[in-house]
């Protein structure tokens, strides 16, 4: 029989349906796959493997050698041979890759994979040794270092510091390194060095701690702890002589204190807290943003226990430490006269501002990969930094879904008013995964020009959420029980390219190499002959006395020098026009005589570019500075002026006494 | 004293050693050798057996010593500046104290039969091959640090030479001075001048690289009038141009008060 048109209208109809039916289908089981809904994780520890130290010493002799050709790239000397960038690349590759490629290999036993998370963060100190080879290097090392060097002279806390009045008022930092230095007569350097040394192993050893009780997968912690390594403040930041170096291993300390709790059946609550407290409290005297941080995350973390219908008691025991942890961060706060809201304030309301500019126009105050100077990434670098962001992005993409399912996360249907509930049965992982879901937020914060300090300093605590969601991913779907070997070279190379995206964001523009000196650009400036001259003030002129000068040579003059220097933050006086103004006006004279000024400090190397930083002495400067250069003449605008001696001169910083200047000022002449 | 508290024997005597070490020897590797403990290990330990030292693997007990001895030495630090300076004695004496109170605590915990558990450390068998090999690279990466630090300090990006001068502190006198760090050798010309006038000229003042030379001159300063003194450097070979120059600028006697 015939079909009528009409009956093979229905007829195709019904085979379209069907047919988008399977090819929907197709898509739905796809993307279940993909991002792993309801997927359940392989046992990621099935069948333990007996502690051997396996291939850590091969490695780590591996990673020496890598060092060595990393060390041979950053010589300041030019050799013949692969241009110095190849060789530093090829040297973090072969560091890394054959290192992560074994901790991600599924039958790697516990102590080896520590004995290797060791090795890399190691080999990461060294690494920032290498980049700063003449001591303390970065700019918050020498704000630190003021600290702790007033602190040994003084025999006392809470001495003022210029460059960074905030420091003094959280000195656990400097409280521990002044004890080393007392204790067995080491130099601050050394001192700090051993330091941070110990703060960054017991660091790593407690996130893989903290990561495993969470998890509970010593192979999930361990690839947890690589990705966390790949944040861009744990290269060099967070190996430096900053407080946040070692408030951060407090934070991680209190909460493996707190997690450990439930893991254990045999611990009470009463003990986690009494652990955990101690470290919280030295958290509260080391850095306010991470104490503050810490009483945020365990709020959350009370809030999530109570609502996944965790036992009361226990509920109660998480909110006592979170009003512990709230009365620490605080009650020092007030000790110390609160400076903390003068400081960060104007930074947060800047960062909204900004914010909600980049949100409403879509378009971003501060272009990726280019520094303020105007100076661009190379595109290998460019590359590198964009692909680890791309990886990191679809480990959280693929991960999500399974952090959840692993969190036993499930939704329930139910009677009543709201008829659906959502329950859980690992609280910490919870927490985890929501710190995770705010890594969009500090990229975005990345991309303004107020709040991208605020993006960089959130990166490592959220990070902490992102390195576990993305680990998940890995043992999940990029690799899961797989002994390919192929398989585990991709895996080891994707978490490469985020460790290397991470130094690469750390260097903090364009690799450049050798490293030559560049104006106002923290560690490319600091180099031998600035630190003479600031020595020889100290050896010629004596100490304490006040000097005017620009970004890095403030900190030369305080540390080397250990003079007093005149800022914006501390003296509330503008001395950018002083220095760079076409003549000596009322608003140039007025500043000598409101900063008390001895000595002007200039270094005619700024003549030669736009500083690299974005400022040629702080933040909040006048803009107008930087149309262009400062001119010569301006800054020698002093060589004329009768009552101002020039005691020093080097070719490039010269050094104005103007101390009678300022005195005549004073008595009105 | 039960048996079970003999455990913290070695402990207590470690604790004293590092205190004698510290407060009895000057010699910065015995300092080194006893201090780094008494800050980064004993005192996180005490406390550690003091609270009963719950019973955890050995990694964690490692870290949370080391975590508690530092957060100690915080406390001990802003305890410390409440009563006076922070004196190396003092130091000592504040971290022994709360070391050897904490030991006190834990035995007394283990005389009233409250044994402290055993942290199980058993480390795998390291064959002599790996051995060296650990040692080794540990040798490789201390020579690469030690290499790019001198490899640092002997290149020189900027070539200068420094001029200076001071007066002395109790007037009467200018100390000039001049240290050469170029990339080779070189021969200064000084020429003095005070209140435009040249009193003195030094020729040919050769400085190898990183070599001082210092002088003093004398400088009139106690007829009360202003007075100038002027250093100009001149570079061998190219004697037409001031190649540094300083000045030091006196007021008069009234134009000061």
């Amino acid at each position: 029989m015939l079909a009528t048109p009409e009956i093979g209208r229905h007829l195709d109809d019904g085979a379209h349906e069907a047919l988008w039916r399977r090819y929907t289908g197709i898509v739905v089981n796809l993307a279940r796959s993909f991002l792993g809904i309801g997927a359940p994780i392989e046992a990621p520890d099935a069948g333990r493997a007996r502690a051997s130290w396996g291939w850590i010493p091969a490695l780590s002799l591996n990673a020496a050698v890598s060092l060595v050709l990393i060390a041979l790239a950053l010589s300041p000397v030019d050799i013949a041979g692969a241009p110095k960038t190849v060789l530093f690349c090829a040297g973090i590759f072969l560091l890394f890759f054959p290192l992560v490629t074994r901790i991600v290999w599924p039958s790697t036993s516990r102590f080896e994979q520590i004995g290797l998370l060791l090795v890399a963060v190691a080999a990461l100190y060294t690494l920032k040794l290498l980049t700063s080879p003449f001591g303390f290097a970065g700019f918050d090392e020498f704000l630190h270092w003021a600290t702790a060097d007033d602190i040994l002279v003084r025999q006392r806390l809470f001495t003022p510091n210029a460059l960074l009045p905030i420091s003094p008022l959280y000195p656990g930092l400097e409280i521990v390194a002044t004890a080393v230095v007392n204790v067995t007569g080491l130099p601050l350097f050394a001192s700090a060095f051993v330091l941070m040394a110990v703060s960054r192993f017991v660091f790593i050893a407690a996130l893989f701690l903290f990561f495993e009780a969470i998890t509970r997968s010593s192979r999930l912690a361990a690839i947890a702890c690589v990705i966390y390594m790949g944040n861009a403040s744990f290269p060099i930041f967070h190996i430096s002589f900053s407080y946040e170096s070692l408030a951060i291993a407090f934070l991680v300390l209190a909460f493996l204190a707190a997690s450990r709790v439930r893991a254990r059946a045999t611990d009470h609550w009463g003990r986690g807290l009494v652990l955990a407290a101690p470290f919280l409290a030295a958290l509260a005297v080391t850095h306010h943003l991470t104490a503050f941080i810490a009483s945020f995350m365990l709020a959350l973390m009370t809030a999530i226990a109570y609502f996944g219908r965790l036992p009361r008691k226990d509920c109660v025991a998480l909110a006592a430490l979170t009003a512990t942890s709230a009365f620490f961060a605080w009650g020092w706060l007030q000790i110390i006269g609160n400076p903390v809201t003068e400081y960060l304030a104007p930074n947060l309301q800047g960062a909204v501002a900004d914010f909600i500019h980049l949100v409403t126009t879509w378009s971003p105050a501060r272009k990726p990969f280019v520094s303020t100077d105007g100076s661009l990434s190379p595109l290998w670098q460019r590359m590198t930094m964009l692909v680890a962001m791309l990886l990191i992005c679809l480990g959280l993409t693929m991960g999500f879904f399974r952090a959840l399912h692993l969190a036993g996360v499930a939704i329930e249907r139910r009677t009543g008013r709201i008829p659906i509930a959502v329950r859980w049965t690992n609280d910490w992982l919870v927490l985890l995964i929501l710190v995770a879901t705010a890594f969009p937020i500090t990229v975005i914060f990345r991309l303004t020009a107020s709040a991208w300090e605020i993006g960089n300093r959130l990166g490592p605590h959220v990070y902490m959420g992102v390195a576990p969601v993305v680990a998940i991913a890995i043992v999940g779907a990029w690799q899961g029980r797989s002994t390919n070997p192929w398989r585990a070279m991709a895996v080891g190379a994707a978490l490469t390219i985020t460790l290397a995206g991470g130094i690469f964001t750390a260097w903090g523009g364009p690799i450049e190499l050798p490293r030559r000196y560049k104006v106002i650009a923290d560690q490319l400036s600091i180099e031998p002959m600035g630190i003479e001259a600031a020595k020889w003030t100290k050896d010629w002129l004596g100490t304490d006395h006040r000097f005017v000068s620009d970004r890095i040579n403030r900190l030369l003059l305080s540390t080397y020098g250990q003079q007093e220097v005149v800022t914006l933050l501390h003296d509330q006086v503008d001395t950018s026009w002083l220095l760079f103004g076409d003549r000596l006006g009322p608003e140039q004279l007025n500043a000598l005589k409101q900063a008390s000024v001895d000595y002007l400090f200039i270094d005619m190397r700024m003549t030669q570019a736009l500083p690299r930083l974005g400022v040629y002495f702080e933040s909040g400067e006048d803009p107008r500075l930087h149309d262009t250069p400062p001119e010569s003449r301006n800054l020698l605008k002093f060589n004329k002026v009768p009552q101002v001696s020039r005691p020093f001169d080097n070719g490039y910083i010269v050094l104005y006494d103007v101390a009678p200047l300022v005195r005549s000022l004073r008595n009105g002449q | 004293m039960d048996n079970r508290a003999h455990d913290l024997g070695p402990a207590i005597f470690a604790t004293v050693c590092a205190v004698v070490g510290v407060m009895m020897f000057d010699s910065p590797v015995v300092r080194t050798i006893a201090g780094l403990p008494l800050v980064f290990y004993l005192p996180g330990h005490a406390i550690f057996c003091a609270a009963g030292r719950p019973r955890r693997g050995p990694l964690e007990v490692a870290v949370f010593t080391v975590g508690l001895s530092i957060a100690v030495t915080v406390f001990c630090g802003l305890a410390l500046n409440l009563f006076g300076p922070l004196t190396p004695l003092r130091w000592a004496v504040a971290l022994a104290a709360i070391t050897l109170g904490a030991y006190w605590r834990a035995h007394r915990l283990a005389r009233d039969h409250r044994p402290l558990p055993k942290v199980p450390l058993r480390l795998p068998a390291l064959s002599r091959p790996r051995a060296l090999m650990l040692v080794v690279s540990i040798v490789i990466a201390v020579a690469a640090t030690t290499w790019s630090r001198f490899d640092a300090l002997a290149y020189r990006e900027f070539a200068f030479t420094e001029l200076w001068m001071v007066p002395e502190t109790r007037g009467g006198a200018v100390t000039v001075g001049i240290r050469n760090a170029e990339r080779a050798p070189a021969s200064y010309d000084l020429e003095l001048v005070i209140d435009n006038h040249i009193v003195s000229v030094r020729r040919g003042i050769d400085l190898k690289v990183g070599e001082k030379w210092l002088s003093e001159f004398a400088w009139p300063t106690r007829d009360g009038k202003a007075h100038a003194a002027e250093a100009r450097l001149f570079k061998r070979g190219n004697e037409s141009v001031v190649y540094r120059r300083v000045w030091l600028r006196r007021e008069a006697e009234g134009a000061r008060s």
